[in-house]
Order: structure tokens, then sequence, then C-alpha cells
């Protein structure tokens, strides 16, 4: 090609690239803005004006997506979280499980000598779809969850006899104790002129062409669900309690496929509030935002180191000696471990409770970090230190232990990573195994082929039960990691089962935490946060509920959120990224142009 | 016609740079038919690409100058060139290898340089393209079948009409016969030299058989090295060779009917990266003299047409 | 003769991907028994769950048999079409699975088709003009995006949406809109990211090929016919550079069911590639087996959909 040719090439293109670049620049000093305002974006077609007349509250939910809404067969806790707020339980339990509060039934006499509960229902109340709520459909439903098939039998198993004398009034008889409470909480009252016509184990419970496709007994009804994406609650139109109306008249529950895509749906407008997963890593980002607000609540979680103490059991035998327990116990500072775990945002635990669970023993203190005490331990029991700075049994096994963590827990894993250094310090050598959930599962049931593992236990609030999983038979049920197995546990845990006050069951529920403290089939370590975030949009979002607002287990939450008719929209002005950006687009174009200019010089001859 | 003068081309590769052709000058008088000869790697064919100016990449042009009817063809621009390319000058490649796009039909294939140079279009020029065909000898069968199906020495046909379909003044055949068993080599020196009778083609024949050679060029030019070694017209180079490259050539072929033994050239031709100075033949030459050494590729023996470039020229 | 020697081709090719199928089938159900773990308590791991829940459920499953029948009973509802109940959803595994398949290939049809497109351009442009500064930025653009994961350059370009606003960083549509605009708003971001990081593959497979015809013997033929830049590429070395491609893009359009795993995870995009993934850690094995049918299906049609097409296209296969 002749050099003219090439010159005015050149020439052409570095004009080109002027005038892109300049203009780039020129636009941006204008304040050209691009964006629309976030905050405004994403609300539903249904509402336009900001009033609590037409109001749509948008939460995302990251964790495990719906399942199913049959309250029989759910296991998604995501699933509860709505079953909560469209069906009417007889009670509620009120933020930490100290309490009940009437919600179908008005009042009830439990008599436990005689074994009998009267329940009286309130005479207004009424299904969704107009007819009233009466004395057989509080049988029906205590009736199908007593079904083989069903995931709420355990808390009805107690019940003998149901009777309805009158429309108002329902009668349960049960064998036992305490008459179970919780069943007023848990279970939920379906129509039972629906439930009847369908294949009650595999109904999902909502049925898009049926007409209408959901019929409930709560504050709101399911009026749309967009399989994997998200689910519409709308205000249901025959509610019967006033002092219980919701302020907003739907509700949207979107699914998302993680974390961090549901974060970056709120900080784009798209949703007015997270669910509980936030990482402590977001909380600044959520604290430089005017117009998010950040809330961290205690959870209903806790996080432990088991051991495995199955006398038939693998793993190292050396862990059931319950000083190399007490030692490993003293040489691990929990709350050195709880600050790495969650950034300090998580809370110590001395015993086997959710922080804030109105059933742990507070009286017990954490166990106190002491170095030189687990070593002087060690050594009084002849674990004397080996060739390679690791201990050793008498009969000369050395003290190498691994632990298993769930590789979906990166704050476990965190844990476990202090915990191997500080027991490094006392000759126990740590390996940390991470693996799947499903995998931990083959290891440790049935044949306790483990010798450590970390996990954690979600519990209801205010709710004793949990307890059993540190009884014998726990093991066989495969709900004890531990394999404890202890006669004095046992027996006292079937008397808490049989308690007849509440009183009781306190007072026992500390002496089983008692034991469980001193003979360290766990060492709880802390319960995490739960974190979330929300726009300012919206208002009177408490955070007293284990969990909190977002952590699926707060029914409050969706009755109290209103819109806040003071926020003003926002504008996100950042005008480095602009430059950036322009920057960025003047390159491409640039490298496009120059690319074209390019192609004319071909191959030739 | 065609006239080559001071010719000089490199490749550039890995190793270094290789003189594939050194100061060559031939002529080819219009209508007739030059024989190139030489071993592999003595430049032959780069003569043939340099004319038709599609060098690889990494050749270079060094100096000189390709003369034809007067026009230096390394002067024309590239677009002229291309026009020039298979409408005047033809090449014709050796057949039995991959030198047809093997997913077009042979009738295609063969009326495309009709279409490249706007001799003809469509179904107009597949007519033509047919015709040529046939009067290479291939049968209506083949006209729509793919390479592949071809035999090698009807390959070499297709490829023999895909050149002359354009009626071009030039041809240049690069080892048309290379691969191809004896009896189809004879027919398609036949159909070769009855094409270019017809149409008064001036044809460079270039191969590294000699007795085929023999048989078509009016003239012959031997080549090593990249250099001219000796040039005259085919009697007197197989009667009276002078250069001892070309008697040792002439003595190499097997003689099927005689019984005497096969002789060779000992020794290897000498590489492209490193060439000796002084005669390029010297190491392999029973007639090497110590002057060889120092020899500057003047004229050693000039009879009319007949050149040679050796100092110990002479019957062996 | 050459029509009998092409549908005995394509007929021995049938047969092949019909036993193919089969054996998969039978594959596929062993090998998600050999995931660790019980179903069972995975799923259910709480004090909830009696021992005759468990029975109940496991019968339910059908996990209480042996399992050569579980495998009999098995192969007979795949071959009808019936791939059971999930463990997880309750409700069949074709209506968990078909609209997932359906949001996916949304996504996926167009980003691979454009990554094609865009990957065989950019690599013709890319071997034509070999070596040269043009070659060597082109090629490397290509490679730098293929390396890049694809979780980060996505994860870029919602922050930059977060900072510029007014492009969905999330989900398919926006709630309750089913407008096809806002589904190309959405879309557009994942499928950014696809393309990106898809497109390498084709841009060095189609480089390396034409490539390698553009150093035969009748490239130069065709320059001795004094053909242009244009006929040359277009008429004699695309055509044959694009054979070697056919099985890759065949690959790539069968590999498209099992949708964008990472993708998906990072826009939140309801597709199959999710719902496999989340069915992985719940172990149920229904909704695996039913999925994995789909994608081996699938790359096996697309299999012989590239023999097929090779028989058409290329001549020396069509005509022995």
């Amino acid at each position: 090609m002749s050099s003219k040719r090439r010159t005015s090439n050149k020439v052409l293109v570095v004009v080109f690239s002027a005038v892109i670049i300049a203009t780039g620049f020129i636009a941006v000093w204008n304040n050209y803005s691009l964006s629309v305002n976030p905050g405004s974006y994403g609300q539903s077609p249904a509402s336009g004006v900001v009033s609590s007349n037409n109001s749509t509250f948008i939460v995302g939910w990251s964790g495990t997506s719906i399942d199913t809404l049959n309250p029989y067969t759910y296991t998604a806790s995501v699933s509860d979280w709505i079953l909560m707020d469209t069906y009417s339980t007889l009670a509620l339990y009120n933020a930490n499980g100290s309490a009940l509060i009437p919600e179908l039934a008005t009042s009830w006499n439990i008599n436990v000598s005689n074994g009998t509960a009267i329940v009286h229902l309130n005479p207004n109340a009424k299904f969704s779809n107009g007819q009233p709520i009466n004395s057989s459909d509080v049988a029906y439903s205590y009736e199908m969850a007593d079904c083989c098939f069903s995931g709420l039998s355990s808390y009805v198993c107690m019940i003998t006899n149901i009777s309805t004398p009158n429309p108002q009034t329902v009668i349960f008889n049960f064998t036992g104790g305490l008459f179970p409470l919780i069943s007023l909480d848990n279970v939920f009252i379906l129509p039972e002129s629906v439930w009847e016509n369908v294949n009650v184990s595999s109904y999902f419970g909502y049925n898009a062409s049926a007409n209408p496709s959901f019929v409930g007994s709560g504050p709101f009804i399911v009026s749309k669900y967009v399989q994997g994406q998200y689910i519409e609650l709308s205000k249901n139109p025959y509610w019967y309690l006033p002092n219980m109306e919701p302020h907003v008249s739907h509700v949207i529950i979107q699914c998302f496929n993680s974390e961090s895509s549901m974060f970056s749906a709120l900080q784009s407008g798209a949703i007015d509030a997270t669910g509980a997963f936030l990482l402590p890593s977001q909380i600044p980002v959520v604290q430089k935002d005017s117009s998010l607000s950040l809330v961290v609540s205690d959870s209903f979680t806790y996080c432990y180191l088991a051991f495995n103490v199955n006398p038939s059991g693998g793993g190292a035998s050396s862990i059931r000696n319950l000083t190399v327990r007490q030692a490993i116990v003293d040489a691990i500072n929990d709350t050195y471990v709880t600050k790495v775990a969650w950034d300090g945002y998580a809370t110590p635990l001395a015993t086997n409770f959710p922080v804030g669970d109105s059933f742990l023993d507070s009286s017990l203190p954490l166990h106190q970090y002491n170095v030189s005490k687990a070593n002087s331990l060690l050594n009084a029991s002849g674990f004397k230190y080996g060739s390679n700075g690791i201990r050793v049994t008498p009969n000369g096994t050395p003290l190498s232990y691994t632990i298993i963590v769930p590789s979906s827990f990166p704050a476990l894993i965190s844990a476990g990573t202090v915990i191997k250094q500080e027991l490094a310090q006392i000759g126990i050598s740590i390996t940390i195994s991470s693996i799947t959930t499903s995998t931990m599962d083959s290891i440790i049931w049935p044949g306790y082929n483990q010798t450590m593992d970390l996990w954690d236990w979600s519990w209801t609030p205010g709710d004793p039960t949990l307890l059993c999983v540190f009884t014998g038979t726990a093991i066989t049920t495969e709900l004890s990691d531990s394999g404890f197995n202890n006669t004095e546990y046992n027996n006292l845990y079937s008397e808490l089962v049989n308690a007849n006050t509440t009183q009781q069951v306190y007072n026992i529920s500390d002496q089983l935490q008692t034991i469980l403290y001193d003979q360290l089939p766990y060492m709880p370590l802390y319960s995490p946060p739960n974190i979330a975030a929300y726009s300012n949009a919206f208002t009177n979002i408490s955070s007293n509920f284990a969990g909190g607002p977002f952590g699926a287990m707060d029914w409050q939450t969706f009755l109290q959120v209103e819109p806040n008719a003071s926020f003003g929209k926002t504008t996100h002005s950042s005008s480095t990224i602009y430059y950036i950006a322009g920057g960025v687009a003047a390159v491409l174009i640039v490298a496009a142009v120059v690319a074209v200019v390019m192609r004319s010089r071909r191959k030739e001859d | 016609m065609i006239s080559v003068n001071k010719l000089n081309v490199s490749y550039k590769t890995d190793s270094g740079v290789a003189r594939a052709i050194t100061d060559l000058d031939m002529d080819v008088h219009e209508g007739e038919t030059m024989g190139l000869v030489g071993e592999s790697g003595s430049g032959k064919s780069t003569l043939g690409l340099a004319m038709m100016r599609i060098l690889p990449k990494n050749a270079q042009i060094l100096s000189g100058s390709i003369q034809v009817d007067g026009t230096d063809l390394m002067s024309l621009s590239t677009g002229k060139m291309r026009r020039l390319r298979g409408e005047t000058i033809s090449m014709v490649f050796q057949g039995a290898m991959n030198s047809l796009n093997p997913l077009m039909t042979i009738e295609r294939q063969v009326s495309e340089p009709l279409i490249i140079h706007n001799m003809a279009q469509g179904e107009d020029a597949l007519e033509r393209g047919r015709e040529v065909l046939r009067k290479v000898g291939l049968k209506s069968a083949v006209w729509k079948q793919y390479p592949h199906q071809l035999s090698g020495g009807m390959k070499q046909r297709a490829v023999i009409a895909m050149a002359i379909i354009t009626n071009p003044k030039i041809l240049i055949a690069d080892e048309p016969t290379t691969g191809l068993d004896v009896v189809t080599q004879m027919a398609i020196v036949k159909l070769l030299k009855d094409t270019q009778r017809e149409r008064n083609i001036t044809m460079i024949f270039i191969s590294h058989d000699l007795p085929i050679v023999t048989k078509i060029a009016d003239r012959i030019s031997i080549m090593y090295g990249g250099r001219l070694m000796e040039s005259g017209t085919t009697s007197e180079i197989v009667r009276s060779p002078r250069h001892p490259y070309t008697t040792k050539l002439l003595a190499s072929v097997p003689d099927v009917r005689g019984d005497h033994l096969i002789s060779g050239i000992p020794g290897e031709p000498v590489s492209a990266l490193r060439l000796p100075a002084g005669c390029l033949f010297r190491e392999r030459c029973e007639n090497a003299l110590k002057e060889c050494s120092s020899y500057n590729y003047e004229i050693g023996y000039q009879e009319k047409d007949h050149v040679a470039f050796c100092i110990n020229t002479g019957a062996v | 003769m050459a029509a009998a020697s092409y549908s005995t081709y394509l007929a021995r090719r049938v047969i092949l991907t019909v036993v193919s199928v089969f054996i998969i089938i039978s594959f596929n159900f062993l090998l998600f028994r050999v995931l660790p773990g019980n179903p069972i308590t995975l799923l259910y791991r709480s004090p909830r769950l009696t021992f005759n829940q468990e029975k109940a459920l496991s019968i339910e499953f059908g996990l209480n048999r042996p399992e050569w029948v579980q495998y009999i009973l098995y192969v007979k509802n795949a071959l009808e079409g019936n791939f059971g109940i999930s463990y997880y959803y309750k409700v069949s595994v074709t209506s968990k699975i078909i609209p997932a398949l359906e949001n996916s290939l949304i996504l996926l049809i167009p980003a691979t088709i454009i990554s094609i497109l865009l990957g065989i351009y950019t690599g013709v442009f890319s071997a034509w003009r070999e070596n040269t500064k043009a070659d060597v930025a082109v090629l490397q653009t290509a490679m730098a995006f293929y390396a890049m994961p694809t979780f980060w350059l996505g994860g870029i370009f919602i922050l930059i949406a977060i900072y510029i606003g007014g492009i969905p960083v999330a989900g398919e549509y926006s709630v309750g809109s089913t407008s096809i605009i806002n589904l190309m708003e959405h879309m557009a971001l994942p499928l950014l990211t696809l393309v990106l990081v898809y497109y390498g593959q084709f841009t060095i497979m189609m480089r390396n090929s034409l490539r390698d015809v553009l150093s035969e013997d009748y490239i130069l033929t065709a320059y001795a016919k004094g053909a242009d830049s244009k006929r040359i590429l277009y008429s004699h070395a695309v055509p044959n550079a694009m054979l070697p491609m056919i099985s890759l893009i065949a690959i790539n359009l069968g590999l498209m069911v099992t949708g964008a795993i990472l993708v998906e995870t990072v826009f939140s995009w309801p597709g199959i590639g999710y719902l496999i993934y989340q069915s992985i850690g719940h172990l149920d094995y229904p909704m695996l087996q039913g999925a994995f049918i789909i994608v081996t299906f699938s790359v096996v049609l697309a299999n012989l959909l590239a023999d097929i097409i090779y028989g058409l296209v290329d001549p020396r296969i069509r005509y022995r």
C-alpha cells in the first residue's frame, strides 16, 4: 500500500478517537445523567402512588426456595414464613416464645390432670372465600396433622381425641404431661371443604387454575406464584382480626439464587428488603448508603463443636475420655472464635440453646479459656508429648483428630481454623475436612465414624424439645451427632416431656443443660447473627424476633411494615464512576474503529 | 516473450535466510515450451511462483525483473497483476496432490476463472467449463463429481482444464506429471502438447524428471541450488551436454532394457541456507578443479543458444 | 450407489445413538446413588421426623425396595417420560424441569448463537491477518475474556449497573411484569456476560482451522486463478474451515440444556443449571435423574445432528 494511504489512515484514526473522547468528556461534564432514580425502580405495576391503601413490599430470599405450600409436607423455612401469614393457627408465640397470643382461638383452658384442653374460637373468623371457620375445620386440620406423611405429627401425637360440641368450641383429650402448647402455634387451620377434595399428601396448597386459587385463613392470601421466581401475597379481604391489620396491600417474596445477587437487587432498588443472609462484609456498604437501613438480630440457631462420645462408634477413641474433652474446651477461646467467625457480630454461647431463647440457662458461664489448665490436665492424665510436638495417649496413639465441617458454612470453617491453631498449643493436631452436608450425613450415621464435627442446629424459639438431641433415642433417629447416651439425662428428659407445669419444664431443662455442660458431648460455640437490610422507603420494621424481621420466623413483619411517607427519593451521584465509564466506552469505541480501519489493510498479493 | 533478468529470490526461515534463486537469466520465445529441470530445492518451483507473484509471505524478490511482452511483472500493481493471473498467465499445479477444493464440484471449480475474470457468468460459465473438460478428456460423468472421487490422472486433467479455460498466453506447468503412473504421464504430456499447439501457448514446463521434459520441451534450462547450470535446445542438451551436472542427470536415468548399473550423483544437494562460495556443484563434481572454488559464474561455454556455466566443460 | 451409502451411514449413526441412550439411562441411575448420604434424613433433619414417618417416606420414595427393582421401575418410567416425583418439591419432576429449561433456553439460545457468530467472525478476522498486530489483538482479547471467571465478570457488570442505575441486575422479569421489553432488559447483562466468556473458544478453533486451510494447496490454486481476497476467503477457505467447527457448534448447542449455573447464580436467573445444583444439595434423585437424562439426550442428539450435517456438507463422507 502506498505510504500516502497509510498516513491518511493514521490521521483518520487519530481524529476519530479525539472526537469520541472529547464527546465523552463533554457529556460527562454536562452531567448528562444516564440513571434512573433507584428506589422507584421495581415497584410492581399495582402501585403508583405510595400510600398504605395500595403498596407493595418486596423482600428478597436467597435461602432454599419454596418447596411446597402444603402445611404438612413443607421443609423450607420460607414456606413456613408464608404459611404463618396465610393461615391462622389457634394461637401465636410472641417474640421470645414466652407467651402465646390468641389468633383463631380467643381463649383456652388446659387441665393437665385430666388431660383435657378446651379451646374457644373467634366467632367472626372467616376463610378468605368468605366461609366461616368452624371447629370442624380445626378438628380436620389436627387430624390431618397426625397422618404419617405429615411433618407436624410430633406436635399432635399426644392428642387422643378431638370433639367439637359446637362450631365455636373444640375439646382435645391428651395423654402425657403438659399439653403441647406448641401445637397451638404450629398447626395451620385449613378449610376442610377445599382439602377434602384433594390428595392431601401431594397437594401444593395453591392451584393457579382453580377459582379461587388459594383459600386461607390468615391476614394475607397467596395471590400469585411464579415457580422459582416469586410469590405474591395480597391482603385477605375477609381477615377477621382488626388489631392485626396489615399496612401494605401486597407482599412479594422474590427468590434469588445467591446472596450477592439479592444484595445487588436491593442496591439497585429492585427489592425493598433482603432475607437475613447478609455477611458482615456487606454491613459497611449498607451503612454508607443513606437510603438503606441495617438490621442485625439474634438468630434461632446455634453453632457447636461436637465430640463423638458414642462408645460403639468409630473415630479416635481418646476423644471419649472426658479429660481430653475438658482440656480441649479449656484451650478454645470461645470469645475469640466467635469474633473471627462473624466479625464480632455473633454471640458466644455457654450452653446448647440459641441466644435469646427463653430456655437458655443464663447462669451457666462461658467455659473459661485457660491454656495452662488444659495443659496440666493432659499432663496429669499421662498424655505425654510425642516426638513431633503432638501428644500421645499412654499406649502411643497420637492426639490427631479430624474435624468435619460443612463446606457451605464459611463461618464454621473459619472457626475451625482458629480451633486448629488453639489446640496446637496444647499438643493436639487438628485436620479440618470441609465436605458437603450429605457426605457428613453419611459419615456420622449410622456408623459414627467421625471424631469431631462442626455444625449448627436451628430451633423454634421457646421449644425445649431441642434437648432431645442428646437423648439415647436420638442416636437411632439420626438426630444426635455426638452419640451421647446418659441414663440420668434420658430419665430427666422423659420427665420434662411429661412435666405438668411450665416451671417444672424450665427447672428440668436447666438440669439437663448442666449435665451437658459437665459431660461435654458438645462445646457450644456461638449464635450467629441474622443480618438483613431494607430500604428506608418503608418503616416500622422491628427486630425483636429471633432471626430478625426477615429470618422467616417473624410473623409480625408483614403486618407491621408500612410505607415511609417522609422518604425522599435519592439520586446516586458518583461522578468518578461516570468518568471511568466514559473512559471505558471511549476505549472500546476506539478499538472498534481501529479494527475497522485495519481491516482494509488486507493481505495483498 | 518471457525474459527473466538477474532474478534473485530468498526465503526467510526460522533457521535463517535461504537463497532460492540467484542471478537467474532465462528467455522463453513465444509459442515454445521451456523445460525447467532440477532436483528438489533447485528453485524451479520458486521461479514459477515468482512469475505469478504468488510467492509465500516469507519470500522476497531481492532484485531482477521478469519481463512479459515487454512489461516488467514486478512493476505492476497488485490489482493489475491479479487481472493477469489466471487470465493471461495460468499455472497448472500437481493434480495428484491437494490442488482442488474438496467441497466444490469439478465443473464449478474449472469454470471459476471465467467468473473471476468476468468472462462469463452462471450457467454460461458452467457450459464453457464442461466444454473444456470434454476437451481434456473428462466425460460428463465426472463433471458433477468431487475431487476425491477422481483418480490422479483425472485430477491432473481437471487442473489443466482449469488453467486453459481462459485461453491464457502463458502456461506454467509445475510438476504436472509427478505422482502419476507412467502411462498416465505420457497421456498428460500429450494433452499439454496438443493444447499448446492448438492455442499457441508459451509454456514453461517445470519438472525434476528430465526424460519427460525432453519429450515435451523445445528448450531446456537446468537449475541447481538456485542457479542456472546449463541451457539450450533439447537436442543439444541431450546429445552434447556441457555441464557435468547435466551429464550426471542424463546418466542417472535407469534403462529398463539395458543392463548397466544405476548410477547416481554422490552427495546431497546444497542447502539454500548455506550456499558455498564458487561453483555450487563443486563438492559433488568429478571434474572439479581448484579454480572452481573461486568461480564467479561467468559463462563457461557458449555456442548459439547453448550456454553452460562451468570452467571445465567438455564431454565426460 | 451414493445415496445408499449415505443412508447406511445414517442408519448406523441412529442405531449407535439408541444404544448410547440406553447405556446412559442405566449409568444415570447408578450415578446418583453413589453420592454419599441418605436423602430422607438429609431433608428432614429435625426431631419432627419420627421413625414411622421416615419409614413412610422411604416407601413413598421407593427407597425401601431392592436396588434392581428400583432400576427396572426407573427404566420403565423413563421410557414413558415419567421421571417421578421430586423428593424436595413433592411435585412431578417434569413440571419443575420444563419451566426451568425454558428459562435457561431463553437466555442460552441467543447467547450461544451470538457467541458462535462472533467467534467465527473474529476467528476468520484473526486467521486472515495471521501474525499481524490485529491478529494478536483480537486473539488476546478473546482469550482474555475466555479466561475471566464468569461470576467475576458478571459481578463487575452488576457493580457498574448499580452505579449507573436503570439496568436490572437480577431475575428474569421485574416482579409482576411479563413484557418482552422487561425480559430483554433483564437479559442484557447475563447475555453480555455469557457471550463474552463463551466466544473465545470459537475464535480459537476457527482461527486454527482456517490457518490450516489457508496453507492448503487448493488455496494456492485459487490465488493462481486470480481470485481476490474476498473470493479466496469466503468461497474456498471458510467453507473448508467450517467443517471441524460443526462438531463444536453441535456440542455447544446440545449443552445449552445444562443451563449456565454460574450466570444463573450471579444474576438469579431461574434456570435449569441452578435447579440441578440445588437438587444435588438435596440429594433429590428423581430430579437429578430427570435433568441428566434430558442433558444427555440433548448432547447425543446434537452429536447425531452433527453427523447428519457433516454427511450433507462434506462430499467426502457422502460419497464413499
